[in-house]
């Protein structure tokens, strides 16, 4: 009982103290993502139409793993079935169009809703399964949507897709290359924006705190399960936002936007790029994607560099480029800053 | 028994012949127990007995075959884990349990946030909803964790995250708190800290804990209950129970031979 009295005069001010200090801190970050978006509404203008295309895929890939990463990185739930969620948006742009003449925004609106849904179905079937078993029943699933989409043929279109899907919904100065590639940065900006803000919400947070321990978060009024399945439905709606932009770009959809591939390829976006960090798959996604792209033009077999690639992060990278950089700038830190460390010890 | 449940409780919680098996071994067999409300209740016994498998059962980890579970009154012998603790149970863990990779901070604020309708906010900043930040703060500063605000759980000292489960289980003014080995595998003068903690917690708390050290258990307890091999032997006053014959047989008798 004398303890609070006297520390609470230490720790008030401390307190009131802390947002001011840290105001500037916590804006450096928000005007540096607004000038690197900027610089990059210029890009179409400083290349050719294929590298505009390239950054076009790079940007909604990037939400793809930014989207997976609620459920992987931060849900710490291993699901390889997130092509599920990217082909319902593919579809949704590819059977709405075609059959209904939607416009963009009711495609998007049906996509986010799909998704979602998706999702949350996804979710709830996994309620029971953990580690390598949620791998293979999220793979099960996709494979499920992928085996519907491939069967109704009167729908989807089959093997052969969806081909030729007009975008004449979309407003004339958008519609193609640099346009299009401006467009997709404004909604992969807002859609990554509504991920961190519900990343660091109550609601995001307390996904982060079912991955660290369910019985914990229980014990302190939490339901763990609705927690999982609220991260499979926010992760599966703007995966499906994703598969919108993507077909948009594409012109057409088939079952190749549904392909186990795709949930492979996102995993390791994320991992690589660091699974942990909030940027840390959007990173991964650009970097796999512009190595790609660079490794073609000099050989064939890029394939076996991505194996390569994927070997020395397993080795030297196990939380990610970004994991790695941060842990060297902790190290950093520490060696310039002991004794402001020591002290900080010397207060508990 | 139903007729209990409409009235004010007897037992802030309670047990009523209690069964659980795995397979043939009886974990838990025939256990009743009623603590009431503001009492201190030690769960002693050897290793082996069941004293955290019981706990699991009072706290909803996990469904007895067999019996009923109350809880102020109310049945919860079929409610999940956040069900019991929305009306008023908390617990810790015999093995440390905290969310390992966030902040002490964090630990505090999404304990806090479990209580209100925080809980479902997915578009403001943790903290910054319904004055989280500030009331984490304060617990923060009653347990005396304030200097490690910022650093991650798993970082912290082994009798600092003991100290952590404890300030979460008060987080939600609990009614009743479960406290599983609250000084296990402390040093000395933690261990020391820690009882004066369990001490110091508000009378109008029932708290129930299973203690190693039989010094600090009757001590810190009003009523001490033996198990042994699932069942209770005995039940009683500190006093009694160390001059009860079968406990001395069954759980003194082996410490003091050994």
């Amino acid at each position: 009982m004398t303890t609070p009295t006297s520390t609470k005069p230490d720790t008030r001010p401390a307190a009131a103290a802390a947002p001011g200090r840290s105001a500037p801190r916590r804006w450096a970050p928000g005007a540096g993502v607004l000038v690197a978006v900027a610089l990059l509404m210029f890009v179409p203008a400083a290349t050719d139409s294929f590298y505009t295309f390239v950054a076009t895929r790079m940007l909604l890939l990037g939400l793809l793993a930014t989207a997976f990463n609620a459920v992987f990185g931060f849900g710490g739930m291993s699901s390889l079935g997130h092509a599920a969620f990217f082909g319902i948006g593919g579809y949704a742009v590819g059977i709405g169009v075609t059959r209904w003449d939607w416009s963009p925004g009711t495609v998007l609106a049906a996509a986010l809703a799909a998704g979602a849904l998706a999702g949350a179905v996804f979710g709830l079937a996994c309620l029971r399964v953990r580690g390598i078993y949620l791998l293979l029943l999220t793979l099960a699933l996709a494979q499920a949507l992928f085996g519907l989409a491939f069967y109704q043929t009167e729908w989807t279109g089959g093997d052969n897709g969806i081909p030729n899907i007009p975008r004449d919904g979309l407003p004339a100065a958008v519609r193609e290359g640099d346009g299009y590639y401006r467009l997709t940065l404004v909604v992969v900006v807002l859609c990554v924006a509504l991920l961190w803000m519900y990343q660091r919400s109550p609601l995001g947070m307390s996904v982060v705190g079912t991955r660290e321990s369910e019985s914990r978060m229980s014990a302190a009024g939490y339901r763990p399960g609705a927690l999982r399945t609220v991260a499979f439905a926010v992760s599966g709606a703007f995966s499906a936002v994703a598969g919108v932009l993507e077909v948009y770009l594409q012109g057409s959809v088939s079952t190749a936007s549904m392909s186990w591939q795709i949930s492979a390829d996102v995993l390791v976006y994320a991992i690589l790029g660091g699974a942990r960090h909030f940027f840390g798959p959007f990173l991964g996604a650009v970097a796999v994607t512009g190595l790609e792209v660079w490794v073609s033009t000099y050989t064939d077999r890029w394939m076996t560099v991505l194996g390569v690639v994927y070997v020395v992060t397993a080795l030297f990278l196990a939380d990610g480029v970004l994991g790695r950089a941060a842990s060297l700038l902790r190290l950093a830190r520490t060696k310039s800053g002991a004794g402001s460390g020591t002290s900080a010890e010397a207060r508990t | 028994m139903t007729t209990t449940t409409t009235t004010t409780p007897e037992y802030a919680i309670a047990a009523t012949s209690l069964t659980v098996r795995f397979g043939a071994f009886k974990a838990t067999d025939d256990v009743t127990l009623g603590v009431p409300v503001g009492e201190r209740r030690a769960l002693i016994g050897p290793n082996g007995a069941g004293k955290s498998t019981l706990f699991n059962l009072l706290g909803g980890q996990l469904r007895p075959t067999e019996g009923r579970v109350s809880l102020l009154g109310h049945d919860v012998t079929r409610l999940p884990a956040h069900r019991r603790s929305r009306l008023g149970l908390a617990r810790t863990f015999q093995l440390t349990n905290l969310l390992a990779e966030l902040t002490v901070r964090q630990n505090v604020e999404l304990t806090l946030a479990a209580r209100s309708k925080a809980a479902w906010v997915f578009w403001r900043r943790l903290g910054a909803v319904d004055g989280l930040a500030e009331r984490a703060l304060d617990v923060l500063a009653r347990w005396d964790l304030d200097g490690s605000a910022d650093r991650p759980v798993r970082e912290l000292a082994y009798g600092q995250q003991r100290v952590l489960e404890i300030a979460l289980a008060m987080c939600g003014d609990p009614e009743v708190l479960l406290l599983d080995e609250p000084t296990a595998g402390l040093s000395p003068a933690d261990a020391r800290r820690l009882t004066g903690l369990v001490a110091d917690l508000p009378r109008t708390v029932t708290v129930v804990l299973i203690e190693h050290d039989m010094e600090v258990a009757f001590a810190l307890a009003d009523r001490v209950s033996v198990l042994q091999a699932g069942r209770i032997i005995a039940d009683g006053t500190p006093d009694e129970v160390s001059t009860d014959k079968r406990v001395l047989e069954a759980y003194l008798g082996e410490a003091t031979s050994a």
